[in-house]
Parts: C-alpha cells; sequence; structure tokens
C-alpha cells in the first residue's frame, strides 16, 4: 500500500495503482476512486423528497446545484445512517446525471494508493445488495476496503 | 410565476397559482367530501399520499376511515388536477408569492426517476433549505 503522502514520488504512481478515497459505512470500510470524486463537504440541510426510495436521504443546494443524497449504508443494505459530526457527504460525478450524486457516509479515512494486481473480487455469498455496488475489494493491513462504484445507481434506475 | 406556498409536515411545497381554484380554512373534520359550490369533490390528503409523518410518526390522516380531527391550522386548497376539481388538504397555507423562473431548479432527472410520486419538477432555494414545487397534474 502506497499512502498519498507517497504519491509525490511519482516512481511509486503507475498504470496498474488506484487512488481510493477511503471511508466507513457501519464499522466497514469502503473506497472510492478518486477520479470520480468533485468534492467533499459536510453535512448541508438536507430536504427529503416524498415518496424517493429509502436510500435516497434527500436533496441539497450546492453552488446553485440541486444535487441528489443517497445514503449508502442504506443502499448497501447496512441499515440507515446516523448523521454524526463525522458524516460527510462525498459529492461524485455520475454518468448520466449532470449535478453528479452526493454519498452520505459515517466519515472519511484517508486517501490510498493500491496496486490494482492486490484487488480481488468480492465472494459470491455476499449480499446482493453489495455485490450489485462493489466491484472488488483490497486488503490494507488490517482493513478490508470493499471499492464501490455508485454509478451502478443511475444505471440501474435508467433501466426501470 | 405566482405560487402558493404551504407545508406538509415538516416540509415546504409550493404549487402554482393558476393550478388553484380557491384556498379555504379546513374544518376540524375533514372527510372524504368536501363540498364546494354545489359539488361534492373528493379529497385528497398530501400528508397520506407522501407518506409525511405526524409528530407521533404516525401517517398524517386516516386512510380507513379518511378523516381527520385536529387542532393545527389546516387548509383546502380547491384544484383542478387532470381536468377534476378535488380538494388538497395541507397543513398551512402560508402565502402567494412570486417566483421568477431563473430562482427554479430542476430536479435531477435521477430524482425523478427515484421518486413514485412524478408530482415534483422544482425546487426553490430559501435561505438554508429547499422549498419543493409540486405539479398537481402529477398527484396519483
Amino acid at each position: 500500500m502506497i499512502r498519498e503522502s507517497e504519491i509525490l514520488d511519482k516512481e511509486n504512481v503507475s498504470q496498474e495503482t488506484l487512488r481510493l478515497l477511503t471511508f466507513q459505512l457501519a464499522n466497514n470500510w469502503y473506497g472510492l476512486k478518486i477520479e470520480g470524486i468533485r468534492e467533499i463537504i459536510k453535512i448541508a440541510k438536507i430536504t427529503w423528497v416524498p415518496g424517493t426510495a429509502s436510500y435516497v436521504v434527500g436533496v441539497i443546494n450546492h453552488r446553485g446545484m440541486i444535487i441528489p443524497i443517497l445514503d449508502i449504508r442504506e443502499l448497501l443494505g447496512l441499515g440507515k445512517s446516523d448523521i454524526t459530526d463525522e458524516s460527510r457527504i462525498i459529492i461524485v460525478e455520475v454518468q448520466g446525471v449532470s449535478t453528479g450524486l452526493g454519498a452520505l457516509v459515517d466519515n472519511i479515512a484517508d486517501m490510498v494508493v493500491v496496486p490494482t494486481s492486490e484487488i480481488v473480487a468480492v465472494p459470491i455469498t455476499m449480499d446482493k445488495r453489495k455485490t450489485r455496488y462493489v466491484i472488488g475489494e483490497v486488503r490494507i493491513e488490517e482493513k478490508l476496503i470493499g471499492i464501490l462504484d455508485i454509478h451502478m445507481v443511475s444505471v440501474e434506475e435508467s433501466k426501470k | 410565476m405566482e405560487f402558493v406556498l404551504f407545508i406538509v409536515g415538516s416540509i415546504h411545497f409550493g404549487i402554482k397559482l393558476e393550478d388553484v381554484i380557491e384556498i379555504f380554512d379546513a374544518p376540524q373534520m375533514i372527510g372524504h367530501r368536501f363540498l364546494f359550490r354545489d359539488n361534492d369533490l373528493d379529497v385528497v390528503y398530501l400528508s397520506a399520499l407522501f407518506g409525511i409523518e405526524d409528530d407521533f410518526g404516525q401517517p398524517q390522516g386516516d386512510s380507513i376511515s379518511g378523516r381527520i380531527a385536529t387542532t393545527e391550522k389546516k387548509n383546502i386548497i380547491v384544484s383542478r388536477i387532470n381536468g377534476v376539481e378535488k380538494a388538497v388538504v395541507v397543513d398551512n397555507v402560508s402565502e402567494i408569492k412570486r417566483i421568477e423562473p431563473s430562482q427554479i431548479k430542476k430536479l435531477p432527472e435521477l430524482i425523478q426517476s427515484l421518486v413514485r410520486a412524478k408530482c415534483f419538477w422544482g425546487a426553490v432555494k430559501e435561505g438554508d433549505r429547499l422549498r419543493l414545487l409540486v405539479d398537481m397534474n402529477g398527484l396519483e
């Protein structure tokens, strides 16, 4: 594993690495590819939209754009998020959603660079709700990090 | 464009004034029907339709008896929904306000696809909160 501080050492960065922002959801570790992340913000006033799926927390007005906020814990079947001082919204770019999506997470941990060769497929025994959005796993020290692809939310919804 | 602003539960909504025929203070007991200009109109409870809970965690409105008794201020907005006049029960009409089109933000398509009720078409920023704009013809 290479920590973000070591990214400055260009020799360590090759095409075979993946840069991840790691965070926690219900005491489990997950990561999102840095490339798709637009911004990380503290919890703003979220307006619930009636009739939405249980994993849609609502919408926020951020920089003049209405951004949907998804409860990633709920999306993965880990139960509803408790919003605390450490909770954050990761705004990610998603194909087909010009405003991007806000992913509500428990906290932000670290930025890491992992060799793609260390990424393994998720076990077939994993809950289907997770396998839909977790594209792989990587072990960093004692942490097993699920690599998320929440772009799949818009893909799934567009099929309905 | 002028809008009638109201709340249901703790959520702020707005509908176009042109979609509103008349606004009444709701009687203490509201049933399935509301007499308006000699016509019995169907009553639509937005709280029940939207699944908005009251202070006790219960959906507002009683889907079995179709009646609610309340000491809170409620209003009935008579509106034409898909060509049929209906009486829409809301918690509190606060004002009629002009909102410039430039102030209205469209809801992202993703949210629209995730919403069961296809009636939300935009939002307006008011301080740190958003007011949702409702298309009455989208009410199901």
